[in-house]
C-alpha cells in the first residue's frame, strides 16, 4: 500500500514561513535563525513557503532567490568576471532593507496533495530539482511542508539489512 | 516595342480601378498596421496574417509575392539581414564588443562625460556596421555595471547610447533596416550610401558630442575612488574566446571589404553577407548543437515580418493604391522636386517615430518609383532608379527614416531595448524623459540632414525660398 505524504511532512505549524512584505534583511534573518547545526555549524535554513495574511500560499523563497536579487539582472554572460572594489557590498546594501520577499520569490508554487503518494512527491521533487514542496490538504490550504531530506531519509530506510559479507 | 513590354507598358498607364480587391489590399493594410502600432498582437503575426489574406484573396498571386521583383518579398533584403544576424551571433559570445566599451571607459579614465562622449561614439560605429539593436544590447549592460562602479544615473548614458545607435545606422547600407530596404530597391551600392550619408551623420556626431559635453559636463560627476574602480577593473576577462574572436574579426573585415566593392564586383549585399555567414560557420567549426544554438537565435520573428510586410505592400502596389498615392504626392508638390525631398525628409521623421519605420519604408519605397515613373515615363530600370533628381529623395527618405527613429521610445527598437534593460535593473525611463532627449535630438539632426541635402543637392538659397517664401 503507498504511504502518503503527510505522513512524513513536517507540520505547517513547525515551519518557519516568510511573509511577502518582509524585506530581504527580513527574510534572511528568518532563514538564519530556522537553520539547522551540522557539525558544530549554524546553516541558514535554504528556503520555505510564502503565505499571505490569510495563510494561503503565495509564493516559494530560497537563498537562491535572494543572491538572485544580489546579482543584476545585466551582470551574465561576457561580464560575469568583470569586478570592481566593493561591487559585493554596493549591491547587497542596495537591495536590503529595499526589495521586498514578493519582490524575490517564485510565484509559480508546486505543492502536493496530502494524500498523494510519496513515490509522487519523489517523482516530481527530482525531475523539478525542488529540495522542498507545501503540502495542501483537499481545500487547497498549506499544511505542512515536505523536505528532500525527510523523503531521503524514508526512502534509504527502505534498504535491506546489512547482513555483512559482500 | 516587344509585346511583353507593350502589356507592361498598357498595365502602368491604365487607370486605378478602386475595386473590391483594391479596398481589401487596403483595408488589410491598414488593420495589420493598425494592430502593429497599437500592439494589440504580435506584429509578426499581424504581417503573417495580412500576408496570407492578400495571397489567399487572390490580391497578389504565388507568383508576384515570391518572384515578381515590383511586388514580391525583397530577398537580397531578407538574406542580407540573415548573413549579418549569423556573423553577429558567432561574434556576440566572445566578448569583443563588451571589451572595447570597458576599454573605452578606462581610457576615459572614468570621467562619466568622457565615458558618455566615448560610449556614444563606440555605439555610433559600432551601429553603422552592424545592427543597432545588437550594439545597445550589449553595451548597456556595460554601461549599467560601470554607472554601478561610478555611483552615477545610468539613465542619461542609456538614453544618449541608444539615440547614437540610429544616428550611427544612418550612415552605411548595412546600419539600419530602411537603409538596406532603400539600398535594394534603388540598386544603390554601400560606397553610395558611404559618399552621401556618412559625411553628414560624422558632422551630426560630432555636434552632438558637443552638445552633450556642454550639457552634461558639470551634472555628471564621479569620486576619485570611484573612477580607481573602473581603471582597476580586470576587463581582459570579458573576452571569453580569443580564438572565435580573431576569426570573427577576420570574417567581418573581409565583409565590410566586401560590401565596399560589391558595386564594382556586381554582386549584391545579401551575396556579401552570406558569404562570411558561411566563412564564419566553416573557419569556426562549430559542432551540431552549436551550429543549431546559432541558427536558433537568428531573429527569426524579424525576418517574418518583413516577409509579411512586404507581400501586403506588394499588394497594395498590385492594385493601384500606391500609385494613387504618389499621383497626390506629386499634385500636392507639383513636381518640385526640392519640396518632395523637404517634405519626405520630414514626414519620414515624423512617421518613423510614430510608427515602425520599417513599414513606412516598405510603402514609401514602391511610392517613390511610381513617383518617378511619372515623372520620367520614358526611363526605366537603374535610369530611371538612379535618376539624378531622384537620388536626393532617396537620400532624404533614409536620413528621415532613421533619424526620426529618436522621437518617441517606440521609434527604433533600440530604444526600446534600452528602455527594457533600464526596467529590469530597476532604472524606470518615463516616455517623457525620453522624448525629453529625443525630440531635441531629432530636430536638431533632421534640420541639419535638410541644409545638408540643399547644400549639396540643390542650393540653400532653393531651400531657404522653400521655406520662407
Amino acid at each position: 500500500m503507498s504511504v502518503p505524504v503527510k505522513k512524513i511532512m513536517v507540520l505547517i505549524e513547525n515551519v518557519a514561513c516568510l511573509s511577502r512584505e518582509m524585506t530581504l534583511r527580513e527574510a534572511d534573518k528568518v532563514l538564519k535563525e530556522n537553520g539547522s547545526a551540522i557539525g558544530g555549524e549554524v546553516f541558514p535554513l535554504k528556503g520555505t513557503v510564502v503565505l499571505d495574511g490569510e495563510n494561503n500560499y503565495v509564493g516559494i523563497l530560497s537563498m537562491k532567490d535572494i543572491l538572485n536579487k544580489v546579482i543584476p539582472s545585466y551582470v551574465k554572460g561576457n561580464l560575469v568576471g568583470i569586478t570592481f572594489d566593493d561591487q559585493l557590498e554596493q549591491r547587497v546594501a542596495r537591495v536590503w532593507d529595499t526589495e521586498l520577499v514578493e519582490d524575490a520569490m517564485i510565484r509559480e508554487v508546486v505543492v502536493i496533495n496530502h494524500n498523494d503518494c510519496i513515490m509522487k512527491c519523489l517523482e516530481i521533487m527530482i525531475e523539478k530539482g525542488f529540495q522542498r514542496m507545501p503540502v495542501v490538504d483537499d481545500a487547497d490550504n498549506v499544511i505542512g511542508m515536505i523536505y528532500i531530506r525527510r523523503l531521503y531519509d524514508y526512502v534509504t530506510s527502505k534498504a535491506p539489512v546489512d547482513r555483512g559479507g559482500k | 516595342m516587344d509585346p511583353v513590354h507593350a502589356a507592361k507598358e498598357v498595365a502602368e498607364n491604365a487607370p486605378i480601378l478602386m475595386d473590391v480587391k483594391f479596398w481589401s489590399a487596403c483595408g488589410i493594410f491598414g488593420v495589420a498596421l493598425f494592430l502593429i502600432i497599437t500592439e494589440k498582437i504580435d506584429k509578426t503575426v499581424a504581417a503573417i496574417f495580412g500576408s496570407a489574406l492578400v495571397l489567399v484573396s487572390g490580391i497578389l498571386t504565388y507568383e508576384g509575392a515570391f518572384h515578381v521583383i515590383g511586388t514580391g518579398v525583397d530577398w537580397n533584403v531578407i538574406f542580407l539581414l540573415i548573413g549579418m544576424m549569423i556573423i553577429i551571433n558567432i561574434m556576440r559570445p566572445t566578448g569583443v564588443f563588451e571589451y572595447v566599451a570597458f576599454k573605452g571607459a578606462q581610457l576615459g579614465r572614468g570621467e562619466p562625460i568622457r565615458i558618455m562622449i566615448i560610449f556614444s561614439i563606440i555605439t555610433a560605429i559600432s551601429s553603422a556596421f552592424l545592427d543597432n539593436v545588437t550594439t545597445v544590447l550589449l553595451l548597456a549592460p556595460v554601461t549599467l555595471l560601470i554607472a554601478d562602479a561610478l555611483e552615477i544615473n545610468p539613465i542619461p548614458f542609456l538614453i544618449v547610447e541608444a539615440l547614437a545607435s540610429n544616428i550611427g545606422g544612418t550612415a552605411t547600407l548595412i546600419g539600419d533596416p530602411p537603409n538596406i530596404m532603400i539600398a535594394s530597391k534603388a540598386h544603390l551600392s554601400f560606397m553610395d550610401f558611404f559618399y552621401n550619408l556618412a559625411p553628414i551623420v560624422s558632422i551630426m556626431c560630432m555636434v552632438c558630442g558637443i552638445v552633450l559635453w556642454l550639457f552634461f559636463r558639470k551634472k555628471l560627476k564621479a569620486s576619485e575612488k570611484n573612477k580607481a574602480k573602473i581603471m582597476n577593473m580586470n576587463v581582459r576577462e570579458a573576452i571569453k574566446d580569443p580564438v572565435s574572436l580573431r576569426k570573427s574579426l577576420f570574417v567581418l573585415g573581409v565583409v565590410l571589404v566586401g560590401f565596399m566593392l560589391h558595386g564594382v564586383l556586381h554582386l549584391q549585399p545579401s551575396v556579401i553577407a552570406l558569404f562570411g555567414a558561411g566563412l564564419l560557420l566553416v573557419i569556426s567549426n562549430p559542432d551540431h548543437e552549436k551550429v543549431h544554438k546559432v541558427l536558433a537565435e537568428v531573429e527569426w520573428n524579424v525576418i517574418f515580418f518583413f516577409i509579411g510586410l512586404f507581400i501586403m505592400v506588394g499588394g497594395l502596389v498590385e492594385v493601384g493604391a500606391i500609385k494613387w498615392l504618389s499621383q497626390q504626392m506629386l499634385d500636392a508638390t507639383k513636381g518640385n522636386m526640392i519640396a518632395t525631398a523637404t517634405v519626405i525628409m520630414w514626414f519620414s521623421a515624423v512617421a518613423s517615430a510614430v510608427v515602425d519605420n520599417i513599414p513606412y519604408v516598405a510603402t514609401m519605397n514602391p511610392l517613390v518609383i511610381d513617383m518617378a515613373k511619372e515623372l520620367w515615363p520614358n526611363l526605366s530600370g537603374v535610369d530611371l532608379l538612379q535618376h539624378p533628381d531622384l537620388m536626393p529623395i532617396w537620400w532624404s527618405e533614409a536620413l528621415g527614416a532613421c533619424l526620426g527613429g529618436n522621437g518617441s521610445p517606440i521609434g527604433a527598437s533600440a530604444n526600446v531595448i534600452v528602455i527594457g534593460m533600464a526596467a529590469k535593473a530597476g532604472y524606470k525611463i518615463s516616455t517623457k524623459e525620453f522624448v525629453s532627449y529625443g525630440i531635441p535630438v531629432v530636430m536638431l539632426t533632421v534640420t541639419m540632414s535638410m541644409i545638408y541635402v540643399w547644400w549639396r543637392y540643390y542650393s540653400i538659397a532653393d531651400g531657404w525660398g522653400l521655406m520662407f517664401g
